[in-house]
C-alpha cells in the first residue's frame, strides 16, 4: 500500500512544494499534472470512509450521507445512513455492474453501466478539458483530516469557475468537489467527512448474493457511446438534426442509438470536457413524457417548448421538422434554448 | 416480464401492495421500461389517492333523486331496432374491428390513437450514463442510476420525487 501511495504521490508533488533548484515550474502545468494524476487514483487506492453529497435544485437542496468502502481497482460499496428514507440501503458496484439493495422492498436491482472510455478516449477528453478550462492551484486546506491541495477549473472563454476540487496531497484522491452555475452559485457538493486508506476490507462486504426473501430485478443495460458519429447518425433511420450553435469550447464527442418502447432514439453528446449536453431525437412522434412532474413552458423561434429541472440539470423538449427533440444539460436554460433554436438539418 | 404488459387488475393490486414479492418486482421492472403502463400505474395511483382523500372527508352516498333517474333510464332502455337476422351482419364487422384494434394495442411500442411517449427520466438517465462514460472527472465507481434514491428519497419541498431526487451526485469524482 505504501509503495502504491508513494508511486502516485511522486509525480505531481512539485505542485505542492516549492522547488529548491532549477527554474520555477509553471503553476498551470503543475495544476494540470495534479489534475491528471487524480483521475486514476481510485484505481490504485483502497479506502473506507463517510461521504456526504448535496445537490441544489430550483426547489431546494437534497443531501445524502453514506459509508463507503472502496477496494482497488473497481469494487465499491455505499451504505446509506441518511436521510431516514434510504437508511440501511446499499449499493455494490463491481466494474460496470451495480447491485442496489433496497431493504425496504426486499429487492435487489442489477444495472449494467456503460463500458468506460478507453485510455485513448479518456486522454482525448482530458485534453479537451484542459483546452477549455484553466486549472488554478489554490491554498491547501484540511478535508477529512487530510492535507488537500485545491484546484479551481476556470472557463477560458467566460472566466467563470465551473468546479473546485480538493485533492489529497499524498494519495491524489479527490476528497471533495463543488460545481458551480455560471452565476457563481453552488450547484453540487460531494465531500468526504472521514477517510482511512486500508487494504483490510472484508471481501464479504462486496457480496452480490441476494439475501433470503429478496426478489432480483434486472434493470437498465446502458449501451456504450460510439465515437463514430457519422455511422451512428446514418443508422438512425431518419435525417438527423444538429445544433449550428454551441457554447464556446463545446464539440461533439459521441453518439448512440437506443430503443425505448419501440421508439428508435438518436443520442448525440456534446462537451467542453467538463460540462455536457445530450441531444435526443426520434422520428416516431414520441414526445417527452413528464409523468407527474409539471413542466414549464418556453418559446423560441416558432417553437413551443417545455422544460423541467432535476437538480442543476435541465431537460428542454420540443418538436421540429417531424422530429421529437430533447436537450439535456447542466447549462443555464437560456444557453440550452440558444442551442435548441440553432438545431437544423 | 418486460415483454408482457400487466393487466389493469394487476396494476391496481400493485398500487395496493397486494402482489407477491416476485410479481411486485416484475411490475416494478416493467414500469421502468414501459411508459404506457407506467402512466396507467400513475393514473391508478392518483385515482386511489383521490378516493382515499374523498373517503377521509365524507362517506359518499348518491342523492335519492340521482338513484331514481338511473332506474328510470334502465327501465326505459330501448332494445336495438335491427331485425334479428341482420344483427350478425352488423355485429361481426364491429367485433372484427375491435379484435384488430386489440391485437395492435397488445404489440409493445405500438399505441393506437395516440403517439408513443418517452419518459423524461429516461433522457436524464442516458445523459447521466454519458457523463459517467465521457467526463474524465466523473466517479467511475458510482452507479449511473440510483434506484434506491430515486424510489425512496423524498424531495425536501414536496415536489415530484421522480424529478427532484433522482440520480443524485453520489461520488467524489462525479
Amino acid at each position: 500500500m505504501a509503495a502504491i501511495v508513494f508511486a502516485i504521490a511522486s509525480l505531481p508533488n512539485a505542485a505542492m512544494s516549492a522547488p529548491t533548484h532549477g527554474p520555477t515550474p509553471n503553476p498551470d502545468r503543475l495544476a494540470q499534472d495534479l489534475l491528471r494524476a487524480c483521475i486514476d487514483a481510485p484505481k490504485n487506492l483502497s479506502y473506507v470512509g463517510e461521504i456526504q453529497s448535496t445537490r441544489w435544485g430550483p426547489n431546494g437542496a437534497v443531501a445524502t450521507i453514506a459509508r463507503i468502502e472502496h477496494e482497488a481497482p473497481d469494487r465499491t460499496r455505499r451504505l446509506y445512513v441518511a436521510p431516514d428514507s434510504v437508511y440501511g440501503d446499499y449499493v455494490v458496484t463491481i466494474g460496470t455492474t451495480s447491485y442496489e439493495f433496497d431493504t425496504k422492498r426486499n429487492r435487489l436491482v442489477q444495472t449494467q453501466n456503460p463500458v468506460l472510455s478507453s485510455q485513448v478516449a479518456l486522454n482525448d477528453n482530458f485534453a479537451l478539458l484542459v483546452s477549455n478550462y484553466r486549472p488554478v492551484l489554490g491554498a491547501n486546506e484540511i478535508v477529512a483530516g487530510r492535507q488537500a491541495a485545491t484546484i479551481s477549473l476556470i472557463n477560458k472563454y467566460t472566466g467563470f469557475r465551473a468546479m473546485r476540487i480538493w485533492i489529497d496531497r499524498e494519495t491524489k484522491l479527490i476528497l471533495a468537489k463543488e460545481t458551480y452555475r455560471s452565476n457563481g452559485a453552488i450547484a453540487s457538493r460531494v465531500r468526504f467527512d472521514d477517510i482511512k486508506y486500508t487494504n483490510d476490507i472484508p471481501a464479504g462486504l462486496f457480496s452480490t448474493n441476494p439475501p433470503s426473501g429478496y426478489s432480483v430485478v434486472v434493470g437498465y443495460r446502458f449501451s456504450t457511446l460510439s465515437t463514430d458519429i457519422d455511422k451512428t447518425t446514418h443508422s438512425a433511420g431518419f435525417e438527423a438534426l444538429g445544433p449550428r450553435y454551441l457554447p464556446e469550447g463545446f464539440s461533439i464527442l459521441s453518439a448512440d442509438i437506443s430503443n425505448m418502447n419501440g421508439v428508435r432514439t438518436l443520442h448525440l453528446v456534446y462537451s467542453d470536457g467538463l460540462r455536457m449536453v445530450s441531444l435526443f431525437e426520434n422520428a416516431s412522434g414520441a414526445a417527452a413524457d413528464f409523468g407527474s412532474a409539471k413542466p414549464l413552458q418556453t418559446h423560441f423561434g416558432n417553437h413551443d417548448a417545455q422544460y423541467v429541472k432535476q437538480g442543476p440539470t435541465t431537460l428542454l423538449a420540443w418538436r421540429d421538422r417531424g422530429l421529437s427533440l430533447a436537450l439535456v444539460g447542466d447549462l443555464e436554460l437560456k444557453e440550452l434554448v440558444a442551442i435548441a433554436a440553432s438545431v437544423a438539418p | 416480464m418486460t415483454s408482457r404488459h400487466p393487466s389493469t387488475e394487476e396494476i391496481i393490486d400493485y398500487v395496493h401492495h397486494e402482489l407477491s414479492p416476485s410479481q411486485d418486482a416484475e411490475l416494478f421492472e416493467h414500469f421502468a421500461t414501459c411508459d404506457a403502463c407506467r402512466r396507467e400505474y400513475e393514473g391508478e395511483l392518483r385515482l386511489s389517492g383521490a378516493l382515499r382523500a374523498a373517503a377521509a372527508v365524507e362517506q359518499l352516498e348518491l342523492p335519492p333523486t340521482v338513484k331514481v333517474q338511473v332506474w328510470n333510464r334502465v327501465r326505459s332502455y330501448e332494445r336495438p331496432r335491427w331485425p334479428i337476422p341482420l344483427r350478425p351482419l352488423i355485429a361481426l364487422p364491429i367485433a372484427a374491428a375491435v379484435a384488430v384494434a386489440a391485437l395492435f394495442a397488445a404489440q409493445p411500442g405500438i399505441v393506437t390513437g395516440v403517439h408513443p411517449m418517452v419518459g423524461a427520466q429516461y433522457y436524464f438517465d442516458l445523459h447521466s450514463a454519458a457523463i459517467r462514460q465521457e467526463n474524465p472527472l466523473s466517479d467511475r465507481s458510482a452507479p449511473v442510476l440510483n434506484v434506491i434514491e430515486t424510489s425512496n428519497l423524498e424531495a425536501t419541498d414536496g415536489s415530484t420525487p421522480l424529478v427532484d431526487s433522482a440520480s443524485l451526485d453520489d461520488g467524489p469524482n462525479r
